[in-house]
């Protein structure tokens, strides 16, 4: 975002008139080629007006025929459909959850994530980032002799179990955000008897995060896949 | 009454199909009982629908005109309203998919007939008010896709051992609260549903089902999983919402080893040489069937009598699962939590690297 010189409220519309490549841009995508045109217009320099894409985000209302070539359900899993790589510097995918699948805790590898209930209600369920307790003074769990021959062990590991900071539910039409600063989140779909398809934009794109456990808050780098890629499956292994 | 309906004999086949769409969709069109009935008598060769789609209607009953549908592979009647299915439905020989989600069905709502239905493949009866199991499936062979989520089951009888073909099996969100063991003679499931139940432990058997690869277990009552899990070639596995504390540790019964088994003991952890030529056969055969305690520190083995206790093992830098431990004495136990898992083959590492747990 450019810089706001003093606080009045006036100024800085004046200054994103100026320096905003969004501000000619329509608010109201109503369709998906036309979301994705006006995504690709607000990405067109290297900088990103995350409001803008906010209010586009919340605004579009998508037509379930538009996405169904991306529609996939698996009883395995949830899959991630591909449906633009946006030039690499955004991705748009949709998610595809079939009753009771949900992910596991994840991070967003310092990108911003924005997330749309297209059909089904969503709960997601936000966790505060693992810490260290820094302030009380270091307690001894054991001390014990190493001899020759003998081989110790040990790891760094914490064994907190994690925080939960929230729990909403993310109804159709609706768009949740976040991002590494704000914390980590878990989505499922809770029903046993509807399925539930999400919209996701990543700005920039990731390929790799870290998956937590919620009893210890260890965590471990995973690879994140798609499913399919522009509609056609993909062959992973 | 006269109808201007092709007589069969007259019907090219080369011309005609082109024109015939073997699939019927009239799902989300608000249809009755009375405007399904005058529909069933519109159509035109129901013995050539395939497909035959009836979703989110508002029906009550399925006519027994369906049995004219006699080539129909697919059936569609999720989101109804149906209490019963009628004894026609039997003579649906190609009948394959059954899609009957989201209606009022329940324990007495499946005919006799139902019996007939040995080539169904598929039958979706999520969210209804079934309060058992439907003995009636255990019959059906060739199905490959069970679902029963979000219904009533308080019990599973011991009766699946016929469920060779069935790869996708969901239970989740009913209220059961044992898993039996004729569960381990499904030797095709790739995907097992159990989340939202009241489940406390899954049979041992579950380690013979060597193509499952997803495995939803959360919110049940876990206290611990049983240690043959690690042998499952998982890639999905649900644990949240179980209790999964080290508090249940409560030592399982202990049978006091036999005499035959201390000197069997004793015999493999001095190394002491054996072979056919001293001692019979038999006692060969028992000393080679020595299992190792699974205590790091512990070299000693046992045969028949071994201690459980509830372990948590760290597998690969991964999470803490806790597992119940085989033992060989109750003195084998170990206070630590935070201790690698033993003989760890390069295999179980690589199977474990692409669990997602949570």
């Amino acid at each position: 975002m450019t810089e706001i010189l003093n606080n009045t409220k006036a100024t800085p519309v004046v200054i994103k008139k100026y320096f905003d490549n969004t501000s000619g841009l329509s608010t109201q995508p109503t369709s998906l080629n036309e979301l994705i045109e006006l995504l690709y217009q607000a990405f067109a320099t290297n900088e990103v007006n995350i409001d803008y894409i906010s209010t586009i985000m919340n605004n579009y209302k998508p037509t379930m025929g538009e996405w169904k070539p991306y529609i996939k359900f698996q009883s395995d899993r949830y899959t991630r459909n591909l449906v633009d790589a946006g030039n690499g510097k955004f991705n748009l995918i949709i998610l595809c959850w079939a009753e009771s699948q949900g992910s596991s805790i994840h991070n967003h590898a310092d990108a911003h994530c924005f997330l749309k209930c297209l059909q089904g209600t969503l709960i997601e369920t936000k966790y505060a980032w693992p810490t260290i307790d820094e302030e009380k003074p270091m307690h001894i769990l054991q001390r014990t002799e190493v001899h020759e021959g003998e081989v110790a062990y040990i790891n760094d590991s914490i064994e907190k179990p994690m925080h939960i900071l929230q729990r909403t539910e993310v109804h159709e039409g609706e768009v949740a955000y976040i991002n590494d600063s704000i914390g980590l989140h878990r989505i499922e779909n809770p029903s046993h008897t509807e399925t539930a398809v999400t919209l996701h934009l990543y700005i920039p794109p990731y390929d790799h995060c870290n998956i937590f456990d919620e009893r210890t808050s260890r965590s471990n780098e995973a690879k994140v896949t798609f499913y399919s890629i522009g509609g056609r499956l993909i062959t992973n292994e | 009454m006269e109808t201007t309906l092709p007589l069969e004999d007259d019907f090219d086949f080369e011309d005609d199909v082109e024109d015939f769409d073997d699939t019927l969709n009239y799902s989300h069109k608000n249809l009755n009982d009375i405007d399904f009935n005058e529909l069933l008598t519109t159509i035109k060769s129901p013995n050539r629908v395939i497909n035959f789609e009836l979703n989110s209607n508002k029906l009550l009953v399925v006519p027994n005109e369906i049995e004219k549908f006699q080539s129909l592979i697919t059936l569609e009647l999720s989101n109804n309203q149906l209490v019963q299915l009628p004894h026609e439905i039997g003579s649906l020989k190609n009948l394959k998919n059954l899609h009957l989600k989201n209606n009022a069905l329940s324990d007495l709502s499946f005919p006799k007939e139902m019996l007939q239905l040995k080539q169904l493949e598929l039958i979706n009866l999520i969210g209804n008010r079934f309060k058992q199991f439907p003995h009636q499936l255990f019959h059906m062979i060739n199905l490959k896709e069970i679902y029963l989520s979000s219904n009533q089951i308080t019990m599973l009888s011991d009766q699946f051992q016929n469920f060779t073909k069935v790869e996708v099996l969901y239970l989740g969100a009913n209220r059961i609260g044992n898993i039996p063991d004729s569960i381990g003679c499904m030797c095709s499931l790739i995907v097992l549903n159990l989340c939202d139940n009241r489940l406390r432990t899954l049979p041992r058997s579950i380690s013979r089902l060597t193509q499952l690869k997803s495995l939803s277990l959360h919110n049940n009552q876990f206290c611990a999983l049983p240690p043959d899990i690690i042998r499952l070639d998982l890639q999905e596995l649900s644990l949240r919402n179980n209790p999964l504390v080290v508090r249940f540790v409560r030592d399982l019964t202990y049978d006091v080893p036999s005499l035959k088994e201390l000197a069997a003991r004793t015999i493999k952890l001095h190394k002491i040489n054996y072979d056919d030529k001293s001692i019979p056969k038999v006692l060969v055969d028992y000393l080679n069937s020595a299992k190792s305690c699974l205590n790091p520190k512990c070299k000693g083995v046992y045969f028949e009598s071994c201690h459980k206790s509830v372990k948590f093992v760290d597998f690969c830098g991964k999470f803490y699962l806790p597992l119940l431990q085989f033992l060989c004495s109750p003195a084998c136990t170990s206070t630590s939590t935070c201790q690698m898992a033993t003989t760890h083959s390069d295999d179980m590492n690589s199977k474990f690297r692409k669990v997602l747990l949570g």
